[in-house]
């Protein structure tokens, strides 16, 4: 294979790379290297891959050098899903992707095609995990590690369980193990290394086994095994044992969830502990259905003029919608309380709270609400007295 | 009506949330009011024979099937809230009652379960589930929390649409 012609190749490249402007990620092998544009490794890098023909030994160091410019580089991206794909970069080591860059040039449009395409895949993959972005932040600092060959190594064991469907070589490069052996076919198995990756869902049950092998590896490089579904990183310092990530993706996903109920109840927000905030959306919910039920069974009894216009009693309702919303959020913690508090005496302290929960009532309606606020609590005290004997022996 | 146009007016402006809850509420009070109308009427001419107890269920029926109506049709617990309604309305309402109350009386009793860690997880899960009407089954967990999000907005709506009525109509 010409080596003249790779390094040429990967001229041009280089230039078309270095006039694009460093933008976000996008699923560009030129935009690939743009983030290392932005550093200044690029040039001993390009200097480097000119002098070699893919020649692995000194490649290391020069990785080093490209690994020690990538906290810059993820800053300056910012974007998760470029970042993403930033940080599989230092354990592909920058310098490994720039034999690989000649090779898209070279005819070998698959695996450019394939980088292409997983691009996205890998970050809509990622990017439903939203505890990927935490854990980015864990990974810039991964390569200040400088243990390139942990991290090559990590790839080359990765590229053992690759799907067959990239290359068929990847098996004989996987091989190839420890250091930068043979630069081509590290070359070539970086490349299928990178984009597997993207690829994750797929080869998830591989990652699963390989975690073991790469436990020690992994603590220093912060890469994970990955999940079928969710993508995640373990983070520095934590234990990779595939159970205790399978745990903390758990953990993860059941904190998502509880952010998610307590938008849902009113107060809420203070409420720390997942048993806490599970007992009070129970109770919260149970509530709400108690007070449908005792209400639709007041509208039975008393079920009296309904020639109401509908529209006035949209009117009102609305008034009183929001009215009912501040009735909720300004009883703060005690939810089950809600009830207590409608008979008890401190319904002129909420009242007067109420106009400020809801701010943007109207100064007229205000008026009329604080009247029919009385009203409403008028009936309360009796309707929730009533409501709170039902409630024990009701039993709902 | 200067309510209405301020109202209007405010739906427009930035809480995104209320004309979801405006379409609700309209929603909800333009099938109910009608439908307690005609209860009403249908009572009144059978003179009262009825025991208040079937009054209430079908006011209760009226009031589930109010809720299912206005909330997002495409919900699941709307669905499987229709499907409980029709099928107790065919039987008898009692169930439908019985239905509602016993799982409160169950998460109550669950309630004092305090495993650890996961465990606890799981029984909440399953708590949230049985709150939900078609929770149980939901298949995955994230779906369900969706459902659960939906049905407590249109349970809260709900609420405040009954008492609105309620007041008014005592007046």
């Amino acid at each position: 294979m010409g080596g003249n012609e790779n390094t040429m190749g990967f001229q041009d490249k280089n230039e078309n790379f270095l006039s694009r402007p460093v933008s976000g990620m996008g699923t560009n092998v030129s935009d690939i290297s743009n983030p290392f544009l932005g550093s200044s490794a690029w040039d001993p890098l390009f200097s480097l891959s000119q002098t070699q023909t893919f020649g692995g030994s000194s490649l290391v160091s020069h990785s080093d050098f490209a690994n020690s410019s990538y906290p810059s580089v993820l800053e300056n991206q910012g974007m998760s899903g470029s970042s993403h794909l930033v940080q599989y970069m230092p354990d592909s080591n920058f310098a490994d992707m720039i034999p690989k860059i000649p090779s898209y040039g070279n005819g070998d449009i698959t695996n450019a095609g394939y980088a292409l395409s997983y691009n996205p895949n890998k970050e809509a993959g990622i990017g439903t995990a939203p505890i990927n972005d935490d854990q980015l932040q864990g990974d810039p600092s991964s390569p200040d590690e400088g243990v390139t060959s942990s991290p090559i190594g990590n790839r080359r064991k990765r590229g053992l369980d690759h799907n067959p469907t990239f290359s068929p070589s990847k098996s004989s490069d996987g091989e190839a193990l420890k250091g930068s052996s043979g630069k081509s076919s590290d070359g070539v198995k970086e490349q299928d290394d990178k984009k597997p990756k993207f690829d994750q869902n797929a080869s998830a049950d591989l990652r699963g086994k390989q975690s073991g092998k790469q436990a020690k590896d992994n603590s220093q490089n912060g890469e994970a095994p990955k999940e079928n579904f969710i993508h995640v990183r373990a983070r520095r310092g934590q234990a990779t044992n595939s159970h205790s990530l399978a745990e903390r993706i758990r953990r993860e996903k059941i904190s998502e969830r509880m952010k998610l109920l307590q938008e849902l109840v009113p107060g809420c927000n203070k409420i720390t502990g997942k048993a806490v905030m599970l007992d009070e959306i129970i109770n919260y919910v149970q509530s709400l259905q108690q007070q449908v039920e005792f209400l639709s069974m007041k509208l039975a009894t008393v079920n009296p003029e309904l020639n109401l216009d509908v529209e006035r009693i949209l009117s009102k309702d609305i008034l009183r919608s929001r009215i009912g919303h501040g009735a909720i959020g300004g009883y703060g913690g005690g939810i089950i309380n809600s009830n207590h508090l409608f008979g008890g005496g401190s319904f002129q302290g909420t009242l007067g709270s109420m106009p400020s929960t809801s701010p943007n009532i109207p100064p007229l309606p205000q008026s009329v609400m604080d009247h029919e606020l009385q009203s409403i609590y008028g009936m309360g005290y009796d309707s929730n007295s009533a409501l709170q004997n039902l409630g024990p022996q009701a039993g709902r | 009506m200067e309510g209405l146009a301020v109202k209007r007016r405010r739906v427009s402006c930035v809480e995104p949330n209320r004309i979801e809850e405006v379409a609700f509420a309209r929603k909800y009070v333009s099938y109910l009011v009608p439908a307690l109308k005609k209860m009403k009427e249908k009572n009144n001419k059978k003179e009262h024979e009825e025991s208040r107890d079937s009054i209430k269920k079908e006011v209760k029926y009226e009031v589930d099937m109010a809720l299912v109506l206005s909330a997002d049709q495409a919900s699941a617990w709307t669905n499987a809230l229709k499907l409980k309604l029709s099928l107790h309305n065919n039987n008898n309402q009692l169930l439908l009652s019985s239905s509602s109350s016993s799982s409160p009386s169950t998460t109550t009793a669950a309630a004092s379960d305090d495993g650890g860690g996961d465990e606890e997880e799981e029984e909440a899960m399953k708590r949230l589930r049985r709150l939900v009407p078609g929770g149980e089954e939901m298949c995955s967990d994230q779906e369900m929390v969706a459902e659960f999000k939906s049905y407590v907005r249109c349970l809260q709506m709900q609420v405040n649409i009954l008492h609105c009525l309620a007041q008014l109509n005592s007046f």
